[in-house]
């Protein structure tokens, strides 16, 4: 039976095509029947980790090892060929409410590791539908390879008009650690990874990084969901009682825009179209220059009060909630409206840049 | 063991000193300054600076020009995405088929007065 231990054999960090590694965030209590569902009957094998498993794609003739170590956020390991594996998981998260990709927003892949040198960078802006027909930055891709590849965008975002316009969508790096060698990894914001190095141990410490910081900007977020709690009244709830009350915490989470909406209800007919990437669908109501809106974020079925002000949006997160909700439309944002856009908690904005690194 | 300590102490002599072993003590390496001396807020950047400052001492890291573009092989993975999500889009029930919202129309923004299922809409 297999091991932690044997991935390194499994997953030559030299291979062709190179080692992939996606990240899915799961919601599930069960996770061994979870996957097993997943993978179909009779495709996972189970290893001496309780946390690893084979699963073997049948029509790919692929396999794959998915590491469970962190509970809500899987790490998903292949050799096989990049579209397989995505043709297969992109089938499994539209599919299914439980499942979503870690949308990593613009910062995170820009401040991608403290120790790496960039050495190629992409930016995606497509602000075709969102974006009004006379901004001077509707659509923007620049791509650049060579040491500190971010360099150049930074230039481009001392520029007013083009700043919005800024939105990291790809990034791959270098890093040379004295204890675990030479690592080259490629980053997507969908939570995609490529690497090629010396070390299997380096790529995964390197994944995991990733992940922490993007679960503490979830969880940030989770916190902050509105939540009203009974007062209990002497051993009985208030409810019951007709006493006490309820306690009230959470906040909305604030975006501020660095460009006006040009458009309100076109901005809002697109949004909540339900159309990709932001799946969300509702009706928006707008009163002046504001819009209200009953949405559901289509990802996961579950309800999200969203307002629109002209270079504002609020979002009400109820407890129990997924925080991936609010993290999904941040990073899509920054590629089809805008890069510059902030979070107006104090905190929550600190985990999207990440200019404190943790 | 002494000949590493003075060389890491040689590196590093504004941080480290190798003192060698005498009569009445052991050798041992003094540590002027530890990222631990630090606020707790200032002690990952203070560490981030040892570390980083160690590692660029060594090889730049270079890339040989034959090695696997592993841009692109990210980039094929995310066209099978959107080629997946296109079609779904393009179907013009956007995805509601798939959440079990069939029969509901995308969104269009109604403005100030105007209410779903009003009397005037259902006339037209």
């Amino acid at each position: 039976m297999s091991s932690r231990a044997d991935l390194a054999k499994f997953l030559p960090m030299n291979s062709s095509p190179p080692l992939k590694t996606f990240v899915l965030e799961v919601h599930t209590a069960e996770p061994e029947p979870y996957l097993e569902d997943l993978a179909g009957r009779g495709n996972v094998d189970l290893t001496e980790d309780a946390f690893l498993s084979r699963v073997h794609l049948r029509e790919n003739h692929g396999v794959l090892w998915v590491d469970r170590l962190n509970p809500r956020f899987w790490t998903f390991h292949t050799i096989m060929p990049a579209k397989d594996l995505a043709a297969w998981l992109n089938g499994k998260v539209e599919t299914r409410r439980d499942l979503d990709w870690m949308w990593l927003p613009s910062d995170h892949l820009r401040r991608i590791s403290p120790g790496a040198v960039s050495r190629k960078v992409r930016t995606a802006f497509d602000g075709e539908r969102l974006v009004g027909p006379d901004d001077p930055a509707q659509d923007l891709k620049v791509q650049l390879t060579g040491r500190d590849a971010e360099r150049l965008l930074e230039q481009i975002e001392i520029l007013e008009s083009y700043r919005s316009a800024v939105s990291f969508d790809s990034v791959e790096v270098l890093i040379d650690d004295p204890d675990l060698g030479l690592l080259r990894e490629a980053v997507k914001r969908r939570g995609s990874f490529a690497a090629s190095g010396d070390s299997f141990v380096h790529h995964a410490q390197f994944v995991r990084a990733v992940i922490d910081r993007y679960s503490l900007l979830v969880e940030g977020v989770e916190q902050l969901a509105l939540k009203f709690e009974a007062l209990e009244a002497d051993g009985a709830s208030a409810r019951e009682t007709g006493e006490g009350g309820a306690r009230y915490s959470g906040t909305p989470i604030g975006i501020r825009f660095s460009r006006r909406i040009a458009d309100l209800p076109r901005f809002c007919a697109e949004l909540f179209s339900s159309r990709t990437p932001f799946r969300l669908w509702g009706q928006p109501v707008i009163v002046g220059d504001t819009a209200t809106v009953d949405a559901v974020d289509l990802h996961v079925g579950q309800r999200v009060r969203i307002d629109v002000g002209s270079d504002w949006m609020r979002m009400y997160i109820l407890a129990g909630a997924c925080g991936n909700t609010v993290v999904r439309l941040v990073s899509n944002l920054q590629s089809r409206f805008d890069g510059a856009l902030r979070l107006t908690h104090a905190g929550l904005q600190e985990a999207v840049t990440r200019r404190n690194p943790i | 063991m002494a000949a590493v300590a003075t060389r890491v102490a040689d590196d590093e002599p504004a941080r480290l000193r190798f003192e060698r072993q005498t009569g009445t003590t052991e050798a041992r390496v003094v540590i002027f300054q530890s990222p631990e001396d630090f606020d707790r807020r200032g002690r990952t950047q203070s560490y981030q600076a040892v570390f980083g400052g160690r590692s660029s001492r060594r090889r730049l890291p270079t890339v040989s020009p034959d090695q696997f573009d592993l841009f692109g092989e990210l980039d094929q993975a995310e066209m099978v995405i959107s080629d997946v999500r296109d079609e779904i889009d393009s179907d013009g029930e956007g995805l509601m088929g798939d959440n079990g919202l069939e029969g509901a129309h995308p969104a269009r923004p109604a403005t100030q007065g105007e209410v779903e299922g009003s009397p005037e809409e259902e006339a037209q």
